[in-house]
């Protein structure tokens, strides 16, 4: 049995535990050739770097701004349609429309941005349509007041159908007896929605707001690094993107450690508070 | 009562004409690029949303199958998608199963330990060092072994183990088989819904994979499709590199990349309905219990 287990455990060892004890690096000034062992300690002087370099704040705010407006449009989306789709009664139109809206989850963030470029680059029908309509802006992706409106619209164009199996499982799971006591009492389908469905799926929507909250601080790199171009780039980094422009490109080896490091523990804090907040307040909780 | 029949018969029509306009938002893109690409590349520069390929030709695809890294490419694509899934869920399989037994000691710790690396990491620049000190940059490796287990994916399958009788385990015992034998004759081919699922999971993850790629590989000839298609992306949006094509020569660059679009979503694409009759039961288990 432990024979079994010991090729996953030494994978976790090497890729996910080893690194853990890389984040020393924060702490020296890092030198490919001097390693680990015999680079300089610096201190907090990386930290103390990062908190007064002006793109902190910038990374930061992109961050929040980008999550707080997924949660505000994106996490509601899946939970809408799979009401709708919950009223639908042929078998048959229901399962298509499954089928049609998972399928923008296989498919990468690099198509997906390759997708709105060719929409909305300066020869794009939608760029066409919005001048038409009289916005005057022909370089859409170069505009920084919509480039979190673009970032948003697209995540939920990717992933709001595949959100909605889990909720559709939770529907799934309701007893019918209920509506069939209400349709007795009177109600309609408004009022079977709001007094059953809702409530009943409540509970769902609460466990996955929590753990949307645990997630603030990841974003996908993928997304925002392809979206990305100098002109909106200040309302596009963050924190990934940053990283890998200071560590991996330019070898800021221990600067970037340092701004992962911010990242990790805040991240980590949130989902341990997460975790505490619906314990407090429901009986779910993942640990 | 007539009043309500026709409010509920109104939400129907609503209700059916939002999802299928939604639908059509979904798939028409991929639609559009699909006809596109097989449309003239001079019609498609004109920029019209078209239902149906118009004078038909595959030039942007003989473009790109004569490139001389594509067939490289695609190969490199190919190979990281089966040979990482495969790594993955052999790992995973070994890994959670042990896990799963409440009596083993020392499982509840080791399947913590796993659980940790989900809320905490190291970050990006320790791994991307890792990965460096092994020798791993620049070869396929790299894309396989450093994300070889989805830590999430553990957490799915101990829990759909756990829900497996006992009974079949002492079974497997009398008739003589070793843990192996139990875990490979028995657990697995009953667990097909959630191991199909979660296959599928890992080959998506494989395919569309970018970040290691961007981070880990430099040289062309182990590109994967993804980062070959940001990179026609790039030159293709210049302007100046459109312009720089010539009258004479056609202008295909434009169908180039719809084209390439395409190979690099269809073949991912069809693994999902083989998948597709074990994964709808496969994500509800996981879903329900995860």
């Amino acid at each position: 049995m432990y024979l079994m287990a010991l090729p996953g455990l030494l994978y976790f060892a090497v890729f996910h535990y080893f690194p853990m004890w890389g984040i020393v690096i924060a702490f020296q000034d890092y030198n490919p050739f001097d390693g680990l062992m015999h680079s300089e300690w610096v201190g907090f002087d990386h930290f103390t770097r990062l908190f007064k370099h002006p793109d902190f704040w910038l990374i930061l705010r992109n961050t929040l701004v980008v999550s707080i407006l997924n949660i505000v449009f994106f996490f509601p989306a899946p939970i809408v349609l799979a009401l709708l789709l919950n009223e639908v009664r042929t078998a048959f139109f229901k399962k298509s429309v499954q089928t049609v809206i998972y399928l923008p989850h296989f498919v990468s963030w690099v198509v997906i941005c390759s997708l709105t470029i060719s929409l909305m680059n300066s020869e794009g029908v939608l760029t066409k349509l919005v001048h038409a309509m009289g916005y005057p802006q022909l370089q859409l992706l170069m505009d920084k007041s919509l480039f979190w409106g673009i970032i948003t619209v697209q995540s939920i164009w990717k992933d709001a159908g595949w959100g909605t199996i889990i909720f559709l499982a939770a529907l799934a799971g309701i007893s019918p007896d209920l509506y069939e006591s209400a349709k007795v009492d009177g109600a309609n389908r408004w009022q079977q929605t709001i007094h059953i469905t809702l409530p009943c799926v409540m509970n769902t929507i609460i466990i996955l707001l929590i753990l949307r909250l645990g997630q603030v601080m990841n974003i996908s790199f993928d997304q925002l690094y392809i979206m990305g171009n100098p002109l909106v780039k200040e309302v596009a980094e963050v924190f990934d993107t940053y990283v890998y422009q200071a560590g991996v490109l330019q070898g800021n080896f221990s600067y970037a450690t340092a701004v992962g490091i911010f990242k990790s523990a805040v991240g980590f804090l949130l989902i341990i508070t997460a975790n505490y907040i619906s314990k407090k307040t429901s009986e779910h909780h993942l640990f | 009562m007539k009043k309500l029949r026709f409010g509920s018969f109104a939400f129907d029509a609503g209700n059916y004409a939002a999802l299928a306009l939604l639908a059509v938002l979904m798939i028409f893109p991929f639609w559009n690029v699909l006809v596109s690409s097989i449309t003239a590349p001079h019609l498609v520069l004109e920029g019209a949303i078209r239902l149906w390929p118009e004078q038909l030709t595959f030039v942007a695809f003989t473009t790109i199958f004569n490139t001389p890294n594509f067939v490289k490419v695609f190969q490199n694509t190919v190979f990281i998608t089966v040979i990482g899934t495969f790594i993955s869920m052999l790992l995973s399989v070994l890994l959670a199963y042990p896990l799963s037994k409440k009596r083993l000691a020392g499982a509840n710790a080791m399947a913590f330990a796993v659980f940790f690396t989900m809320m905490f990491s190291g970050g990006i620049i320790p791994s991307y060092l890792l990965v460096k000190s092994l020798g791993m940059m620049n070869t396929l490796w790299s894309l396989m072994i450093p994300n070889a287990i989805n830590a999430f994916n553990i957490m799915i399958l101990i829990s759909f183990f756990r829900t497996l009788p006992e009974e079949l385990e002492d079974s497997g015992r009398i008739d003589g088989c070793n843990d192996f034998g139990i875990l490979f004759r028995i657990m697995v081919p009953i667990s097909m819904p959630i191991i199909a699922t979660l296959t599928l999971f890992y080959a998506v993850a494989q395919w569309n994979m970018f970040f290691q790629a961007v981070m880990y590989i430099s040289n062309p000839n182990n590109y994967t499709l993804q980062v070959l298609l940001r990179q026609l992306l790039i030159v293709l949006t210049s302007d100046a590199v459109a312009a720089s094509l010539s009258e004479d020569v056609p202008r295909i660059g434009v169908t180039v990349k719809l084209a390439m679009i395409v190979v690099s979503t269809v073949p991912i694409l069809l693994v999902y309905p083989f998948l597709q009759k074990h994964f709808a039961k496969g994500m509800m288990l996981g879903s329900v219990k995860g």
